[in-house]
Formats: C-alpha cells, sequence, structure tokens
C-alpha cells in the first residue's frame, strides 16, 4: 500500500487501514456508520409522528443502506474514474482539465486504503489468471499468431486445426502413425492446472498445444508434440467428463466416478466459477435469457474474453441464478451451500443474480465507469440493508428482491424536503456541523435543499419497478454529478452523508 | 484325499502355540448350536448327515481354527472348512443371505415429462428376486427397504452374484432398467474377511455407464455346519498377490492348482440376433460371473483336498473363443496360511528364538515351545552341526562345499540327496509349479533359468460345456512341457508359473512359462514345516547369491553355457546370465539400480485358414522366441546388466501378423559376472565407408553402454581377478546373434545364448536388416532424469519409497498404415509405439519425480488388421532422493546395507504385531492425506492456504447437504479389533474429508509406507460396456477412457463397501476393445482383480525406529509380552 499522492489527507480516513480482501463492506463506508443515518430516520419519525414506532426502525435501517449505497456509489465512482473515466470522459473536454486536476488528486486520495493499488484488490480469488482484460487480450492475439506460426511449423496440420469446441471430443491427429485411441487414466485423477485453465479459456486443444508449447515445457521436459497433444487431450477429456459434475459442484464431491483430492476438488470448483470481471459487468443487470446469450458474441469482442468462455460463463451465472432464484435466506450463503463456492466469489454471485433479479440499469453510458467490483460492493450493501433477509428475517420472499412494503414505506421520507421548516432546521443542522470541516461548504448551503431533494426522491421513486431499474442511474444523475461539477471531494461527501443521516435525529418529530 | 493324517499333524504344530486347542475343538460345536437356535427349522437333511461325517468333523476342527485364530468374530460366520472331496446331494439352508437397499442417489432422469424417476429395485439371487416399493419422483429415492432374506445352499453363494436392478416404473409400458449392480458375496463366507457389505455401488448399465449409486447393505449367516456341504469350499481364501499375503504365514506351500469352466458365449447364441444388445451384454456379464464363482469354487475343492486354506497367486483369465465358447481358467497355489497379527500367543513363540539367538547362537530353541520334538531327524543333526537351532540339508550342503574348496563336485552328491529329498515332496504332485513370484526367505534355492512352452491349437466348438476335456488336455499337454525343461535345468520345480492365451479368430496360441528352480523342501512338506524359522536359512547359505548358483550339474549341462565361479561367495558356479520370471529375491544382492528391458517384434504372416494358419504360426514361433531373446539379451547388455527378472513375453496372434513383446527387469547381480561389452562386426571387412560406419556404430554403442552404466550406477566393485577355472574361451569366437538360423530351440530361451564369450558380445552385420536392428538396438530412450521403471515389485536399488502412489492405466490403439508393410517397417512402427506411450507416461507423471514405475504391464493385442493396441498399467511411487543418492553412494557398503534390510524383513512381523495397538496417533491422517496430495498435485502452498479456510467449509456444507445418505463406516462395525482401531481413523477423515472415502490401487502386493493389516477377500470384476453413440460419446477415446474411469469407480466401491481402502495386486487381465466407426458402435471388455485390504500407515501406527541392530528384536519381543 504505497501512497501514490503526497496530497493525501489521511486524518480524513483513521479507520481506513486496508482491510482484508474478503471484507464484505467496502472500507470506505466504515465512517459512515450508523449514527449518521440513524439521525435521518430519527428526523424523520418526529415528523411523522410517534405511531412509526415500528416503522422506524425499518426506516432506520433502510435509510441507513441508502445513505451508504450513496456514498459508497460516489467514492466508488472516483475511484474509479482514475482507471476507466478519466480520459475518455473527461479528457476530450478542454474546460474539464481543472477539473480533472482535482480528480486525481482525489482518486489518489482515494486509493489509499486499497490494496494492490486500485486494482480489485478484493476479489483477489475471482482472477485466477491474474492478468487484467487488456493484457490477455494481449496474450490472446500473440497466441493466435503463435498458434499460427506453429501450424505453419508444420505439426498441426489438418485435422489438428480444425479442432471443435471444447465440447467436442479430440479428433484423431498425430500424421505419421495414426493413434485412433489414446487414453490415460489414473486412480487418482490427474488435473494439470494449466491445461485446466487453457481448457476454461475456451481454447481448442491444437490452441492449448500451441500454448503449453510456447510455455516451453518441451524444453524442459525433453518431450515430442505429439506426447503434449495425446496428453491435452486427456485432459480435455476428463475435463469434459468433469463438466457434467461442476454443474453441481455437491455432486463432483459425492461422486465416485473420479478420485480426486479435496483441494483438488475445490481448486476445479473455484476455478470453474471464477468469472471475467469486465463480462460480469457487460451482463450485470441483464436478463439471463437465450437472447442474452445471443449477444455474447459482442460481449466477447468487447471483453476479450474468448466466446467459448464467455458462454461457459454466461451458464455460470445463470445457473446460479435459478439455483437460488427461489430460495429463502442470505443469497451469497445459499450459493455458497449450493455450490461450494469460496466465500467472496459466492457474494459476487449473490450480487450477478441481485441485479439479474431486480435488473438495475449499468448499461448506460452514464454508468460505464463504474466496475464490477463497485457495482458489487453496492449490491452487498443493498441486500445487506435492504433485502428482504436484513429487514425481516422471517418473511418467506426470496432474498433477491427488494421488500415492496419497505419501498413503500421510504416515500413518506418526502417530508424532509416537503416541509419547508423541517427542510430549514435539518439544513442548518448539517451545515453547522460541517462548517469548517468541508472544502465546498459555499456550495453545500447554496445547494443542500437540492441536494437533499434529489436523495430523498431517489429513495421515494422506488416503488416502480421501472425507477428500481434506473436506481443507479437516477443516484448518478441526480447526486453524484451535481456534486462532481461542483468540485466535491469523496471525503467531503462523505462526510457531508454522514451528518446527513446524523441530523434528522435532532428534529422534530423523529425521535 | 490324503486321509485323516494331517490332523495330527496340525495338533502337533498347534500344540507349540499354548492355548488354543480347547478352543479349536468347541468351537464348532458352539457355532452349530448358534445355528440351530437361530433358525430351528433346518430341513431334514441336515442332521443326517452328521454321524457319517465325524471323521470330517474333527479335520474340520483342524482347519477351522486357523480361522479363527485371525481373531475376527469366532461368531456365527465361521469359515468352517469342508473337510475332504467326494460330491453330495445338495442340501438347502447352509446359510442365509440378507440384503437391504437403503437409497439411491443422482439416479438418471427416466421420465421426460416430469424430469424424475419413479424408481424401485428388484434384488435378485439364485432364482428368488424381491422388490422394494417404487419410490416416484425422485432422483435421490429413499427406499430403506427390510432385509430381503434368501435361504440358500452354499454353492449357490460361492457361485451366484447378488444381481441388484434398478428399475424406472412405468405404468403403462414395461418397466425401464436403469442399471445394475453385481456384488460378489464371497468374502462374506470366510471369517477373517468383511462381515458385511455395505457402501454406495455405483449403478452401472452396460449401454450407458454409471448412472447414479445405490447404497446396498448385505450380510450372511452361515450355518456352523459347513463341512456337511460338499460343494462348497467356503473358508477358503483367495489372493491374487503372487507372494505370501503380508499378514499371514505360510505354514506349508502345497502347490498347484487349476481348474477350467468352459460354457457357450452367450454372444454367438442364436438368441443373439433377437434380444438386445443391452440383454446380451448383461447376459454374459452374468455367465462369466457365474463362471468365475464356480471355477473359484472348485478351485477351492481341490485346496481343501490338499488340505490348504489359501490359494495365493490366484490367476483368473477369461478366454472369449468366440464362436467356439467361453473358457474361465484359473491357477494358483494352495496353501496352509497362519494369519500373524493379533495371535497374541504366537508371538513370544516365534520371535523370542530369533532373539535369542542373536545373543548366543547356541540356545536351543525347543525350550522356547516353538521347536516341538517332532522334527525330522535331518534337522536335528544338522541343527547341531552347524550351532543353530535349524538347518535343512541344503544349506549343509553349501558349507561342506565351502570348507572342502572346491566346487561342484563334492556337492553332486549332496545335490542327488536333496533332489531325492524335495522330489519326494513333489513327486505326487503332477505339476511341481508355483504361481508365486516372491517366496518366504528360504524357501528358494536355485534358479535354473525360464522354461516356457507354447503351442498353437485351433479352435473347434465345445460342445459339452460340462466336458471341458480338450481344453484340459492342451493345458495339460503344455504344463508336461515345462515340467519336462524344467528336469532338463535339473530343477524340479518351476516358479513365478503364469499361463495365458492369444485367441485370433479360431486359432489359439497357449503359452505358459515359468522359471525352473530348486526349493526348499521344508515348506512342502506337512510334517517339517515349522514355521517362523524362515529366517534362519539365510545365515546359512551365502546371503543374496544362493539362488544364483547353477541347480543343475556342470558336467552334463542341458545346454552349452558360460560359468564362472560366484563373484560373491566364490564358492559355486554361477552362469553369466540369468532369466527368471520371478521377482528379485529380497537377499539378492544388487549392484546399482534396475530398468525395465522391452524387446519388441512383429513378424509378417500370410493371411491363412484353419491348419494352414496353424502351421505358419507355429513355424513363425520358434523365430520370434528367439529373437526377442535376442534382443533382450542385447539389450541387458547394453545396459551393462546380467539379469532379467520378472520376464514375461507375450505372443498374440493376428490376421496378418504376430507380435511379440518381452518386458522385463534388468539388474546388475553381484554375484554374476560383469557382462562384456558388443561388439560389433561387419561382414565385408574391405569396404572403407562400410568400415568406418561400423567404427561409428561401434562408438555410439561404447558410449551407449557407458551412458547405461552412469544412469544405473552400476559400478561393482572391482574384483581381484582370481577367476579359478573359469574356461576362457578363445578371444575371436563369434556368435552370430543377430539375424542367424534359428536353432529349433523354440521352448528354454536359456538355450545356446550364454555360449558367447563373456567380453566380446559380438553382433554380426550381415544385411541392412540387421543394421537397422543394431539403430533400433540404440533408439531405446532412456527415462528422463528422476524416473526409473521396472516391471518388477520392487525396484532393485531403491528402497526409501514414499508414500505417495499413482496406479494408471494407459490403452492405445494404433494403425500401423502401411501399404506394403515389412519386418522391419512394423518393428520400427511397434517399437515408437511403445517408446512414445513409455515417453508419454513419463510426461503424465513428471509432478512425481523422483519417482519409479514399477510394475509396468504391458499388454498386446491385434483386434484388426493392422490394428495394434497395447494397454499398459503400472504404478508410480515416489521416492525420497536424498536419501537414495546417499545409499548409492556407498556402493561397497551395499552389501552390509543389504543385510540390514533383510533384517528389516526378518523383523517385519514381528513390527507389525508390536505395532497392533495403533494407540496413540501422532499424525492426523486427514491432515496428512490433504497434505501428501496437494504437495503431489504441485499447488503452491499460499493458494493451499487460501483454499483451506473455505475447503472446511465447502466440506460442512456438503456434510449438511448430504444429509439423509448412509455413512458407509457402519460397515466397518464388525471388524476385527484389529480393524476397529483403523476405523477410529478412518472415521476421523471421513468425517472431515470429503464424503466419497479412497481407495488407492496399485498392482504392487503393498503399500509403501504402509502395513496391510487385513485381507476383506479377493476382487474379481468382469464388465461390458457398449455404445451405439460412439462419436457422441467422444469417439474411441472418450467411449474408452470414461469405461476404464468407471471400472476403476466400481472396484473402489467394492472395495470401500468391504471396508476396506485399498486393492493390491491389481492387475487388469483383459481389456478387449472392438469398434465399428461406421456404425458408430464401440465395444469393450475388461476383467480386473485384485485383492481388497485395509491398510494403515505406518505414520499413524505407534512406529518404533527401525533400527537394524540388535536392539530391534528385543524391543519386538518386549512389546510382544505387553500384547500378551
Amino acid at each position: 500500500m504505497t501512497l501514490r499522492c503526497p496530497l493525501s489527507v489521511t486524518p480524513l480516513c483513521p479507520p481506513l487501514s486496508p482491510l482484508s480482501p474478503p471484507v464484505p463492506s467496502c472500507p470506505l463506508l466504515s465512517p459512515l456508520s450508523q449514527g449518521a443515518l440513524a439521525g435521518i430516520l430519527i428526523g424523520l419519525a418526529r415528523l411523522n409522528c410517534s405511531e412509526l414506532r415500528l416503522k422506524r426502525l425499518c426506516h432506520r435501517q433502510g435509510l441507513l443502506g441508502l445513505g451508504r449505497v450513496v456514498s459508497y456509489a460516489v467514492s466508488e465512482w472516483l475511484r474509479d474514474i482514475r482507471c476507466h473515466q478519466l480520459p475518455g470522459l473527461l479528457g476530450g473536454v478542454a474546460p474539464v482539465h481543472a477539473v480533472l486536476q482535482l480528480w486525481r488528486a482525489l482518486r489518489d486520495l482515494l486509493l489509499l486504503p486499497l490494496p494492490g493499488g486500485g486494482s480489485r484488490g478484493c476479489h483477489p480469488q475471482c482472477h485466477p489468471w491474474g492478468v487484467g482484460s487488456g493484457r490477455r487480450l494481449g496474450q490472446r492475439r500473440s497466441g493466435a499468431v503463435h498458434a499460427a506460426a506453429a501450424g505453419a511449423a508444420g505439426f498441426g496440420r489438418g485435422p489438428f486445426r480444425t479442432r471443435g469446441p471444447p465440447g467436442t471430443p479430440p479428433a484423431p491427429a498425430a500424421p505419421t502413425m495414426s493413434s485412433d485411441l489414446d487414453v490415460f487414466v489414473g486412480n487418482t485423477t490427474l488435473i494439470d492446472e494449466e491445461v485446466y485453465r487453457l481448457w476454461l479459456d475456451g481454447h481448442s486443444v491444437a490452441e492449448a498445444v500451441a500454448r503449453r508449447l510456447r510455455g516451453g515445457v518441451l524444453e524442459r521436459e525433453g518431450t515430442s508434440v505429439a506426447v503434449l497433444q495425446s496428453d491435452t487431450r486427456d485432459h480435455y477429456r476428463t475435463f469434459q467428463m468433469l463438466e457434467r459434475l461442476l454443474h453441481a459442484p455437491p455432486r463432483l464431491l459425492q461422486q465416485l466416478l473420479f478420485q480426486i483430492p479435496p483441494e483438488r476438488q475445490a481448486l476445479l470448483i473455484q476455478r470453474y466459477y471464477a468469472f471475467d470481471e469486465a463480462l460480469a459487468r457487460e451482463l450485470l443487470g441483464k436478463k439471463l435469457s437465450k437472447g442474452t446469450k445471443k449477444e455474447l458474441d459482442e460481449v466477447s469482442a468487447r471483453t476479450g474474453v474468448g466466446i467459448r468462455s464467455c458462454r461457459r460463463q454466461f451458464d455460470n451465472f445463470k445457473r446460479v441464478f435459478k439455483a437460488v432464484e427461489e430460495l429463502r435466506g442470505p443469497l451469497a450463503e445459499n450459493i455458497q451451500q449450493l455450490f461450494l463456492l469460496p466465500p467472496a466469489l459466492a457474494r459476487d454471485y449473490a450480487a450477478i443474480v441481485f441485479f439479474a433479479n431486480s435488473r438495475f440499469e449499468t448499461g448506460k453510458r452514464r454508468l460505464q465507469f463504474l466496475s464490477f467490483a463497485d457495482f458489487a460492493a453496492c449490491a452487498q450493501s443493498l441486500m445487506g440493508h435492504w433485502s428482504q433477509g436484513a429487514l425481516a428475517p422471517e418473511a418467506a420472499e426470496p432474498d433477491g428482491d427488494l421488500p415492496k412494503s419497505f419501498l413503500q414505506d421510504l416515500k413518506e421520507l418526502k417530508v424532509l424536503v416537503a416541509d419547508k421548516d423541517l427542510l430549514d432546521q435539518h439544513k442548518s443542522l448539517v451545515c453547522s456541523a460541517l462548517r469548517g470541516k468541508i472544502s465546498v461548504h459555499n456550495e453545500l448551503e447554496a445547494n443542500f435543499k437540492a441536494l437533499s431533494r434529489a436523495l430523498v426522491n431517489v429513495g421515494g421513486k422506488l416503488t416502480h419497478a421501472r425507477d428500481v431499474r434506473d436506481f443507479f442511474v437516477d443516484l448518478v444523475e441526480k447526486v453524484i454529478e451535481p456534486c462532481r461539477s461542483d468540485k466535491w471531494s469523496p471525503g467531503d461527501l462523505r462526510l457531508f452523508l454522514t451528518h446527513y443521516t446524523a441530523a434528522p435525529r435532532n428534529l422534530p418529530g423523529f425521535r | 484325499m490324503g486321509t485323516m493324517r494331517t490332523v495330527p499333524d496340525f495338533s502337533v504344530v498347534r500344540s507349540g502355540h499354548e492355548v488354543q486347542i480347547p478352543e479349536q475343538v468347541s468351537v464348532p460345536w458352539q457355532g452349530l448350536h448358534r445355528a440351530v437356535s437361530r433358525a430351528p427349522t433346518i430341513p431334514g437333511p441336515a442332521p443326517a448327515g452328521r454321524g457319517g461325517a465325524a471323521p470330517r468333523m474333527r479335520s474340520g476342527a483342524a482347519a477351522a481354527p486357523r480361522h479363527r485364530r485371525g481373531g475376527a468374530a469366532a461368531a456365527a460366520p465361521a469359515g468352517a472348512a469342508g473337510g475332504g472331496g467326494g460330491r453330495r446331494g445338495r442340501k438347502k439352508m447352509p446359510g442365509k443371505l440378507k440384503v437391504k437397499i437403503v437409497a439411491g442417489r443422482h439416479l438418471p432422469v427416466m421420465d421426460r415429462a416430469s424430469d424424475l424417476t419413479d424408481a424401485f429395485v428388484e434384488v435378485k439371487f439364485g432364482n428368488t428376486t424381491f422388490k422394494t416399493d417404487v419410490y416416484p419422483k425422485s432422483l435421490n429415492p429413499q427406499w430403506n427397504s427390510e432385509w430381503f432374506k434368501f435361504e440358500v445352499d452354499d454353492e449357490e453363494l460361492q457361485d451366484e452374484p447378488l444381481q441388484i436392478t434398478v428399475l424406472d416404473h412405468d405404468t403403462y409400458s414395461a418397466n425401464d432398467a436403469i442399471g445394475k449392480v453385481y456384488i460378489d458375496i464371497d468374502p462374506l463366507l470366510y471369517s477373517e474377511a468383511a462381515t458385511v457389505i455395505s457402501g454406495w455401488f455405483p449403478i452401472y448399465d452396460t449401454i450407458h455407464g454409471i448412472r447414479g449409486e445405490i447404497n446396498v447393505v448385505v450380510k450372511v449367516d452361515l450355518f456352523n455346519d459347513l463341512n456337511r456341504f460338499r460343494q462348497s469350499s467356503c473358508g477358503v481364501k483367495f489372493f491374487c498377490t503372487t507372494s505370501i499375503p503380508k499378514c499371514y504365514r505360510a505354514v506349508v506351500i502345497h502347490g498347484f492348482v487349476e481348474e477350467l469352466v468352459v460354457n457357450e458365449d452367450p454372444e454367438y447364441q442364436w438368441i443373439d440376433r433377437i434380444r438386445t444388445p443391452r440383454a446380451s451384454n448383461e447376459a454374459r456379464q452374468r455367465l462369466i460371473s457365474l463362471m468365475s464363482g464356480e471355477l473359484q469354487r472348485k478351485i477351492g475343492l481341490k485346496v481343501l483336498e490338499m488340505r490348504g486354506n489359501a490359494v495365493v497367486g490366484y490367476l483368473q483369465c477369461f478366454d472369449l473363443e468366440g464362436e467356439s465358447g467361453l473358457v474361465v481358467r484359473a491357477i494358483g497355489t494352495a496353501c496352509t496360511l497362519d494369519k500373524l497379527s493379533n495371535t497374541s500367543a504366537f508371538l513370544p513363540a516365534c520371535n523370542s528364538p530369533s532373539k535369542e539367538m542373536k545373543e548366543s547362537p547356541l540356545v536351543h530353541p525347543p525350550s522356547h515351545g516353538c521347536r516341538s520334538t517332532h522334527n525330522s531327524p535331518i534337522h536335528t543333526a544338522t541343527g547341531s552341526r552347524l550351532t543353530q537351532n535349524f538347518s535343512v540339508s541344503v544349506p549343509t550342503l553349501i558349507y561342506t562345499g565351502m570348507g572342502s574348496g572346491s566346487a561342484g563336485k563334492e556337492g553332486g552328491p549332496f545335490k542327488t540327496l536333496l533332489r531325492q529329498q524335495t522330489q519326494s515332496a513333489l513327486e505326487q504332485r503332477e505339476f511341481p509349479f508355483f504361481t508365486l513370484t516372491t517366496f518366504p526367505p528360504g524357501f528358494l534355492l536355485h534358479v535354473g533359468g525360464v522354461v516356457s512352452a507354447r503351442s498353437v491349437k485351433l479352435l473347434d466348438r465345445i460342445h459339452n460345456p460340462d466336458e471341458p476335456e480338450t481344453r484340459d488336455a492342451w493345458w495339460a499337454e503344455i504344463r508336461q512341457e515345462i515340467k519336462s525343461h524344467a528336469k532338463a535345468l535339473g530343477c524340479h520345480a518351476v516358479v513365478g508359473y503364469s499361463e495365458s492365451t492369444s485367441i485370433c479368430e479360431e486359432v489359439c496360441i497357449l503359452s505358459a512359462s515359468g522359471t525352473a528352480a530348486v526349493l526348499n523342501p521344508r515348506f512342502l512338506q506337512d510334517g517339517t514345516m515349522e514355521g517362523c524359522l524362515e529366517q534362519r536359512i539365510e545365515e546359512a547359505s551365502p546371503p543374496g547369491c544362493g539362488f544364483c548358483h547353477i541347480p543343475y550339474d556342470e558336467l552334463n549341462m542341458p545346454f552349452p553355457a558360460h560359468l564362472t565361479y560366484c563373484y560373491n561367495c566364490r564358492k559355486q558356479k554361477v552362469p553369466d546370465v540369468l532369466f527368471t520370471t520371478i521377482d528379485l529375491p529380497v537377499e539378492a544382492i544388487v549392484v546399482g539400480k534396475g530398468c525395465l528391458i522391452q524387446a519388441r517384434l512383429c513378424r509378417l504372416k500370410k493371411k491363412a485358414q484353419a491348419e494352414a494358419n496353424a502351421t505358419s504360426i507355429s513355424n513363425l514361433l520358434p523365430f520370434m522366441e528367439y529373437e526377442v531373446h535376442t534382443q533382450l539379451m542385447n539389450k541387458l547388455k547394453l545396459r551393462g546388466m546380467n539379469a532379467l527378472f520378472g520376464l514375461r513375453i507375450q505372443i498374440t496372434v493376428g490376421e496378418n501378423m504376430l507380435m511379440g513383446l518381452a518386458s522385463a527387469t534388468g539388474v546388475y547381480l553381484a554375484a554374476l559376472p560383469t557382462p562384456g561389452g558388443i561388439q560389433i562386426a561387419g561382414k565385408t571387412p574391405n569396404d572403407g565407408t562400410y568400415e568406418q560406419h561400423i567404427s561409428h556404430m561401434q562408438k555410439k554403442i561404447n558410449d551407449t553402454i557407458a551412458k547405461n552404466k552412469e544412469l544405473y550406477e552400476i559400478n561393482p566393485p572391482e574384483l581381484p581377478e582370481e577367476i579359478i577355472g573359469s574356461p576362457i574361451p578363445e578371444p575371436r569366437q563369434r556368435s552370430r546373434l543377430l539375424r542367424s538360423q534359428s536353432e529349433s530351440s523354440d521352448e528354454v530361451t536359456e538355450l545356446d545364448l550364454s555360449h558367447g564369450k563373456k567380453d566380446a558380445f559380438v553382433l554380426e552385420i550381415d544385411d541392412t536388416d540387421a543394421m537397422e536392428d543394431v539403430h533400433s538396438l540404440l533408439t531405446d530412450v532412456p527415462p528422463p532424469s528422476g524416473f526409473y521403471s521396472c516391471n518388477t515389485e520392487i525396484m532393485p536399488g531403491i528402497n526409501n519409497w514414499t508414500p505417495e502412489i499413482q496406479m494408471f492405466t494407459a490403452v492405445r490403439v494404433s494403425r500401423l498404415s502401411n501399404i506394403n508393410p515389412t519386418n522391419q517397417t512394423l518393428n520400427k512402427n511397434f517399437n515408437d509405439l511403445c517408446e512414445n506411450l513409455l515417453k508419454s507416461l513419463y510426461f503424465k507423471l513428471r509432478s512425481m519425480v523422483p519417482c519409479c514405475l514399477c510394475h509396468v504391464n504391458f499388454t498386446v493385442a491385434l483386434p484388426e488388421d493392422e490394428l495394434v493396441q497395447i494397454a499398459v498399467t503400472a504404478v508410480a511411487i515416489t521416492y525420497d532422493k536424498n536419501q537414495a543418492l546417499q545409499a548409492n553412494k556407498a556402493p561397497t557398503e551395499k552389501s552390509q546395507q543389504r543385510a540390514s534390510t533383510d533384517n528389516e524383513e526378518q523383523l517385519q512381523f514381528p513390527l507389525e504385531l508390536c505395532s497392533d495397538p495403533l494407540s496413540s496417533q501422532p499424525f492426523s491422517p486427514a491432515k496428512e492425506v490433504l497434505e501428501g496430495a496437494s504437495s503431489h498435485t504441485g499447488i503452491p502452498a499460499a493458494q493451499r492456504d487460501r483454499c483451506n479456510s473455505w475447503i472446511e467449509l465447502i466440506k460442512l456444507k456438503a456434510q449438511t447437504i448430504r444429509r439423509g445418505s448412509i455413512k458407509t463406516t457402519t460397515s466397518l462395525e464388525k471388524a476385527s479389533p484389529l480393524a476397529e482401531g483403523y476405523l477410529r481413523h478412518r472415521s476421523v477423515p471421513s468425517c472431515t474429508n470429503s464424503t466419497v472415502s479412497v481407495v488407492k490401487m496399485t498392482p504392487l502386493s503393498f503399500l509403501p509406507g504402509a502395513k496391510i493389516t487385513k485381507y476383506l477377500g479377493i476382487i474379481n470384476m468382469f464388465f461390458i460396456r457398449e455404445t451405439t453413440s460412439l462419436r457422441e460419446e467422444g469417439g474411441v477415446s472418450g467411449f474408452l477412457h470414461a469405461f476404464i474411469a468407471e471400472v476403476f469407480a466400481m472396484v473402489r466401491a467394492h472395495v470401500a463397501a468391504l471396508g476396506g481402502n485399498a486393492v493390491v495386486s491389481y492387475i487388469m487381465k483383459q481389456c478387449v476393445f472392438m469398434e465399428n466407426p461406421n456404425k458408430n458402435q464401440a465395444q469393450c471388455l475388461i476383467n480386473v482383480s485384485g485383492d481388497a485390504v485395509i491398510f494403515v500407515r505406518e505414520s499413524e501406527l505407534e512406529m518404533l525406529p527401525v533400527q537394524p541392530s540388535a536392539a530391534a528384536p528385543q524391543h519386538t519381543s518386549s512389546a510382544g509380552d505387553v500384547t500378551t
């Protein structure tokens, strides 16, 4: 965790100490805990009179969630702007140059707590290959080139080149003496991690052989291409047979056909269900239907993930979705149980399922800057605070849906902006609390009403499915972009939100 | 039947072991009472047989305790073995078979509409069938049936398999079969093995493969008066292992048993035209299962007749003769075995003498109770002379030889004496053959050489399945030939004996081979079998070289051989090379490491019919034998070695060619002379370039020899050159070894091959063919570094095995697509095929380096024109490289070290005994397994750590998901007290580890780093798999890959259900693959066998440091006292 920028405002984030990767909530959120959001609710409750006691509890948690989501979205956006957005979004516009400068500074500041210098360090386990999509693209290309070269070199002629998808059996090869049949079966199933990866990436046997050649196996082991081919084919066959079992991982543990040591089984499952975040980002919020599957070609082209790999990952998403759709209880736990995934991966799948279920719009150009990890964190917050399980564990509805009654209740927050007195009180409380603490105090004073209205409106609208879909779009449009144009720093926004949610506690009617 | 003489004999032996006699007598009666009380309605005939059977009861009593002493369950299913021969009428109800169907899981979807299955189960035994209820609409049915009880006679019990059929209930149409499970209940029929079979079995369908699993519990209640039933041989134990099983002691090794059963092959019956492939396959599987049950029973009867109680080295084979029928034949070695462990009384009796002897060799053992006064006179006499308690005439002979300082001649009379003695032991035997390849120390005295015989037969239809006389006669003929060959080598016995066939259309080659040997009569005669004295023999005989000494008379040798004085003891003559089919004796002194040597040969043959075909084959055979032998010899020299062990020559007949594949493990025996190099001689010495070429070749060969010597660390200690009496042959004597016209020799491979002179083994190149042969000689690529290979049980020169093993089967079918094939191109192709296969094995197993491929077993078949199929089964065992290096750095200390390992060997049993309690466990097995496995698989440690946390979680989850499934560990509940210790271990991993218990498989008779604590019974399975959608199943490779994996899975499941955790001596005896790509069809038959065992890791045992010092025996004896 190196400090990228001397500008750092460390005192701002004392609790930002780097947390271990698989912690569910983003470290950035920690300062926003409890009090602030409770405040809002308390304020609200006061307005709504005391009969809302029960409801208030819901509100509290709910709003807590909303606050978190907003602030998290903001901060994540800032963070991510560095990686993806900056050049594309701002770079082209001359007047924005100054803003750009600011963002860079902010981004660096925000980078602080994130391990691995900002690349989604939260999910190292999801990156079995450990390369970014860009690099992978490059690899693929060079791989293809190499394969072609290898083909030209003469070992991969004819049938060897025109191999089917990994799901199809290897065609007879070996030009000199034809080996019609060639199998190797161990009592303990041999699993070559390298070949497994190649298989998962959707390479054909020929491609896989070419890649392995490039890796220098031949020189290391002093063997021949034919041996390598036979070995690769054997592994591919094993994987094909295993694939059926991998579709229901508990079966892999129970099956008798392959004797695989437990940690190898775990590895197989984990790798099989690992996904490319770029792909997941593309598919986030989309309906996991046949139609979407047909579009995978484009997605593959955009993300640089092989089409076969895309299909496999899509099928994984769909399978997980189908399996947990109707189940009660926390999504991530259900997934973990049914698919035996490591916790972090299970949480990511939960996010995917959650998004696919609520069909949040994520594909808008406006939202392009948000990465999968950002959304996943949002989803976790949402599920953690708004979901049925979190709100009313005894409810019968599955966890993937946002509870209707709760969304209905959110509407009542409109008092905060509808009642003039309340609004003014709220504003003065927040502003006085923040005086001298944030750099954009003037802007805050000027825009408090607009901000507050935007926030409350976003929450209030959620009763309609359409609006739920646009939740993120609205947030960015109504809250984040105005803030950005006012040059708020994430710290400012966080502080503001803290106090914004805390203040209603002191408002009449919220207690 | 050899009268009742045995009975007193037994009691004599037993008397040495204190206690037990009252128990022996009482048990059968007790058992009978129990049986009666349990089933009061014994049908009429039952009591009738008793009176007349009184003497038999006695013999039963003599036999029974041997089982009982095994400790396990002195209760009901006592394997009270019947006494003698004589056939009797069938009697019902000697036992009751109980079956319970618990649950199924992962069943296939049989009803497309609902995506579910309405499954029920039919349980069939003999002619009785039970059905469970239909469990509607589930892929994981829970039948939880009542106990289905079959009242059966013992013959049925032994012959019939239990048939469990899972079906899908259809209201309107016929019920669809999902699949079947055949369970061989034989292991339940003797008391020492499993008492219950319980576990998940894969449901197997011959068309679809494995389709889900079913949980079954099987028990057998035997009534104890089984000995009245003559048809059965319940209680005889069968072992595939070709050595005395690890936790037993050989009391007597009786000798050869063989049997043969024939029947019509259902595949070729008229009805096959109208029934489905599935029905045909099932009929075939069932028939073979029945036949092998019957065969086993018949062999068992023969064993009982010989008064043995076990068959060791049991080898059962199927000959699919096509139209003419189906032959199931088996050979084995009848033995009387005594269980070693948990006989506390046995301990002091056996061990203290050895201990005391170490201290003062003069102590006379009879005082220890082990030695009875009934010893033979020879024994007592020699005993006093050698100041040792026990010895037979053989060591005496050698000692005299030493004393006189002259070789052989004085030995003459002794030899004849010995021969007379052993002959008397063996003469009443028709075939003094032994299928064993490893022997108790002292059993094997001299080895003559390989004897083999082949015969070509034309098959004709078996007309009467009950009279398999033709086939019997064929084999008898061959065995006679073998016997006479052995006699010619001055040997009275054949060890490492095996038989095989190769069938193509109507021609069949029968082959038999073995190693002529002189055995110690002590184990063969009932009277002189003094069990626990095996160890002493080496002390009398020169350590590690005795077996090399020639058994034949030097003056009238059966063939011209080149003899020298033994390089070890310098007293006896040895040949310059030694070929054997047995494993390297433990006591043998070896220099360096061994290696796998293969000779490969292809010969074209004209397509012909019937007799013409048979004639041309039999004309070719001698040439092939000769060339294979020459190749072996050349390759052996090329590696600088002088002996071959585990030699197996396989000649396979195809439509238009014959193939020969010989595999053996080459070693350098310290006792044998250093092999000379190979010298190439050209035929036309005047041609300059030719000469150059020759010299180039010569250089290459010399280089290879040097390299090989380095590779295999062959650097024999320099001996003072005082070779006495070795006839120095004139230096220019040449032997034309390649391309020579064959002499008529076709059997004794030792013939006329060792007459070349020692230093210059000359290859004469007389044509281009020969040139190519020399080339091919050099094409054998040594295994990559870190790999060694051998086809014997133990790799000579490596003894520090680590417990990691990987058994595998690889099958390759190649098309030799030459338009005009010549012998040379074929040879080359065949050679390449084998070499490539080996290479790919090395590559596959590269993560295990350093390791050794042991028991590499190649099987060649010629399924069609131009198609060659090679199947390899072997095990890769890792070893500790550092220790290995150390051991080899001091080759001079080799003998000393060897002696120490011998010591260890001796202590094996005591150690095993004192480690019985298994009480304290330093290591958690689960952990260890995990560690071991992951280190093997090469996962980086960091990653492993990361995984570990949630692996635990996964396990927990899996357990919750798995709720309702029955734990297989229940099957161990009734295991012997010994196994209970194990049970504890097993249950530990089973709750933390994955839900499927790990079953190890190995073709070896042992597991490195582990002790086998119990043999659970023989596994002998035959499967047929067929497909009509070959392409969809991934082509031929996909099909066979899945099938082999399924076979493994089924073997493992059966072993696990018996409560075992390993299969030893696993062998795939047959793999017949046929395809018809045009029809998108393929069929494959696989026959596998092995011994199911329970093993315990040595690290889990309370392990003493195995110090080859005098301290060890003391330690063990004290431990023994504790257990007493």
